[in-house]
């Protein structure tokens, strides 16, 4: 068995695996082969949590500004400057979803 | 009676079936990883209890981490097993479909794409490179080679009527020289490990507090590496260590991965 590894020196085989859950998010969600259509089920939800998840790893700035909780305070990425191709994509992904940003409830399809 | 259905964590050839992991371990540990196959594709996947994922992702959605964070790691985890296959196609978190017969369907409708993949990404491994800058070491490691600096430094430092001004122009420039020379070392290094590549990706810096790092994150690259030379890339990345740590600068090399960033993600259909 093989995992990813945080590799510090020595024997290039033995390696230490990277578990920052940055490092994965990153690539999970935000990478990977998409499978859309009909098939699939479940996919507005990951939609919107793909694009949160790239939206926060993508803006350095951003997410300093929101320290620690970063995930609670997304909010701010739609406050003041001008939207991105993304944040506009989020939000009509939101519409759609019939999510308004502030409920803590919602139907699941 | 609870509703199940079907996660799928990649791809690989059926004649590598064997290599690919089984047991425990999936996103659901309430279920096995299993292997479904058809036509000389196999899929790594295992049941899931529809309502249990469901939740979890819209209370990630809705800003709370603590119940994705495993799944995501579990989908990660199963992937990175089954890297001793000749070649593997990640996809990304969150594939469900209702039945094993809808995999087998995926399998057969997208056999030429998933060929292909596989094809592009044989006998190679994604491994991450990082760049960590400590900007006091950078710092002191420009000044000693910068004269200029040195004396608006000490004209900072006079204290005299100056000295305001003198210290304003230090901050400016000393910020400009740094991201100058952060550039250039982030960038001399993803060259030269990209030679020992087969292919790269350059992804944004992430964000000290998602990074985990204390130091800031100037490059973040990743690298699809023959497994024949991976110890070239290991060799390089020593290298660069030693070449780059006087500048303040840290590498942090991570893998074997799962080949995520070299996957081509398919344009969005409604079949």
């Amino acid at each position: 068995m093989s995992t990813p590894q945080r590799y510090e020196g020595g024997s290039p085989v033995q390696a230490r695996r990277g578990d920052s859950l940055a490092d994965i998010l990153e690539r999970v969600l935000d990478k990977g082969i998409v499978i859309a259509g009909d098939i699939t089920i479940n996919l507005l939800e990951i939609e919107l949590l793909t694009i949160k998840v790239r939206l926060l790893i993508a803006s350095v700035d951003k997410a300093r500004e929101m320290g620690i909780n970063w995930w609670e305070t997304d909010n701010a990425l739609s406050i003041g400057g001008s939207k991105n191709g993304l944040e506009q994509r989020l939000e009509r992904l939101e519409v759609a979803a019939g999510i308004d940003t502030d409920s803590t409830e919602k139907e699941a399809g | 009676v609870t509703n199940t259905a079907v996660y799928v964590y990649g791809v690989a050839r059926a004649e590598d079936a064997a290599l690919l992991p089984s047991g425990d371990g999936a996103i659901d540990a309430a279920f096995l990883l299993e292997l479904v196959d058809h036509d000389g594709l196999v899929a790594l996947a295992s049941e899931l209890e529809v309502e249990l994922f469901e939740s979890s992702v819209r209370s990630a959605e809705q800003g709370d981490l603590a119940r994705l964070e495993p799944m995501a790691r579990a989908h990660e985890e199963v992937l990175a097993r089954a890297l001793g296959a000749r070649a593997l196609l990640p996809f990304r978190f969150g594939t469900v479909v209702a039945s094993r017969d809808d995999v087998r369907t995926l399998l057969r409708d997208r056999a030429p794409e998933f060929h292909s993949q596989l094809e592009a990404l044989e006998g190679a491994r994604e491994w991450g490179v990082k760049a960590l800058l400590d900007r006091e070491q950078l710092e002191a490691a420009l000044a000693a080679d910068e004269p200029a600096l040195a004396e608006l430094r000490s004209e900072a430092a006079a204290g005299t009527g100056s000295a305001f001004f003198a210290r304003k122009r230090l901050e400016r420039e000393v910020e400009e020289r740094l991201r100058d020379a952060a550039g250039e070392i982030a960038e001399s290094v993803h060259d030269r490990i990209s030679l020992a590549a087969r292919d790269a990706a350059l992804n944004p810096p992430q964000p000290r507090e998602l990074s985990g790092y204390d130091e800031e994150m100037i490059l973040n690259g990743a690298y699809l590496v023959d497994r024949e030379r991976e110890h070239e890339l290991h060799e390089t990345v020593d290298e660069l260590r030693d070449e780059v740590a006087e500048r303040g600068v840290r590498l942090d090399l991570t893998g074997p991965w799962p080949a995520f960033n070299f996957v081509r993600a398919a344009e969005r259909t409604a079949s």
